[in-house]
């Protein structure tokens, strides 16, 4: 069991290679299944078109492993472990993207600068390293760790994961990892820009009030930008340069 | 080099992983580094990763390749051309709106990978998934290569010489907006995420 675990686990990082408009994720997903199908019908049944969060295609590869193999290539199972995986993969991902795209990514990019900046501050070696290293690892940690225990939980228990997976506090782990991502990139902005070494820090303060306020007027940060640029060149045509 | 190696991290944007390998603030400092410039590289990515951070990756949403984006950006301004950070800033977000372009052009045609896998299980063949996936692989990273080469061949030739012949207003607005770019977008993003929670 826990060979195949690993070997799933292992080509399960590649579930999203070769998506397509078409098949999606179909690819990736029959690969990573692969080790635990015994029939040809099985193989092409999963071959047909599927998406859901990358984080959580363990949970939906385990289980799938699981029911496949008690279907023993009965028509009627074989239907239930395509419309149970669709409806896992669907359901699944909506929560996960909240989580790891929605909430860890910019808690991992906020903690990257905050530390690195910390550490330049304080005269630490390595600055740079250990800030990349410190934004990787809160982002991974969770991510690895919610693909294997899916996994293994799936091959082990069948149905019975996705219940389980159903009881976990998942929308206080979004709530809670926004917050502390708010609170280190107001950190992380201070630090940088009380230093002075990017840009003054009143203009550090007013770009970021500016972009807290704007957000909504103006919408995603690309169009801020383009704002600040047209802004400074009215600016430097009226003599005002950076 | 500096090509190759982000056409690899590039990879774990969507084929591989993702780990977060291919964000700026990973990409950035990275490739600094490569070029002996880390702290201009980390500012680049910071800036880049600002802006982008916002672009989910849901249901194969791709507007922009952060990876190309800050690659670029960084290699046209700690590489040989030297462009100001304004201007490599600028021509790193074209070039990573130009391989999200070529991404949704190659993903209209991947398909062709799960029919072959397909025909050969109809043909009681066993389908080399393997194969699949590793020929995906391979030219998703050519793809990048391509793009990230001749995207830094053409924006610092042409800038090199565009770039000091610019209107002074043009070129300080452009590097107001660099400048500000952390800022603004850590302050939209961190007003968006209080809103959420």
């Amino acid at each position: 069991m826990s060979a195949l675990c690993a070997r799933m686990f292992l080509r399960s990082l590649f579930l999203q290679t070769g998506f397509s408009d078409e098949s999606r994720q179909a690819l990736g997903f029959a690969w990573a299944l692969d080790p635990a199908l015994l029939s040809a019908q099985a193989r092409a049944r999963h071959l047909e078109s599927f998406n859901t969060n990358p984080y959580t295609a363990g949970l939906v590869l385990g289980t799938t492993a699981a029911l496949e193999a008690r279907a023993a290539g009965t028509p009627a199972s074989a239907s239930r472990v395509l419309a149970l995986k669709s409806a896992a993969g669907a359901s699944l991902a909506g929560a996960a993207d909240a989580l790891f795209w929605g909430s860890l990514r910019p808690l991992a990019a906020a903690l990257a600068v905050f530390v690195a900046a910390v550490f330049h501050r304080v005269g630490l070696p390595h600055a740079l390293f250990w800030g990349t290293f410190a934004g990787l690892a809160v982002f991974n940690a969770p991510a690895l760790a919610a693909r294997w225990i899916g996994l293994s939980k799936g091959l082990a228990e069948g149905e019975g994961a996705l219940v389980w997976a159903g009881g976990l506090p998942v929308q206080t782990w979004i709530r809670r990892s926004r917050l502390a991502a708010v609170i280190l990139l107001i950190a992380a902005a201070g630090l940088v820009g009380a230093s002075g070494s990017v840009a003054t820090p009143l203009f550090a303060a007013v770009a970021f009030t500016a972009g807290w306020l704007l957000s909504l007027v103006v919408g995603g940060p690309l169009r801020l930008v383009a704002v600040a640029g047209l802004l400074g060149v009215a600016a430097a045509a009226g003599g005002w340069t950076l | 080099m500096i090509a190759a190696v982000i056409s690899a991290l590039e990879l774990d944007a969507a084929s591989v992983g993702p780990t977060l390998l291919s964000r700026p603030f990973v990409v950035g400092p990275l490739v600094g580094t490569l070029l002996g410039r880390p702290l201009l590289g980390a500012g680049l990515g910071v800036a880049i990763e600002a802006v982008t951070l916002e672009e989910l990756p849901l249901g194969g949403c791709l507007r922009i390749s952060a990876t190309v984006a800050a690659g670029v950006a960084v290699w046209l301004a700690a590489g040989p051309f030297a462009l100001p950070a304004e201007a490599a800033f600028i021509a790193g977000l074209a070039a990573g709106w130009v391989h999200a372009r070529v991404e949704l052009f190659m993903r209209g045609r991947r398909v062709v990978h799960v029919r072959r896998a397909q025909a050969s299980l109809a043909e009681g063949r066993e389908p080399r998934l393997g194969l699949e996936i590793s020929s995906a692989l391979a030219a998703q990273a050519l793809a990048t290569w391509v793009v990230t080469a001749a995207a830094f061949l053409a924006a610092g030739s042409v800038l090199e010489i565009l770039w000091p012949l610019l209107p002074e207003a043009l070129r300080s607005g452009a590097r107001c907006a660099v400048v500000a770019a952390p800022w603004l977008g850590a302050g939209g993003l961190a007003a968006s995420l209080w809103r959420k929670s």
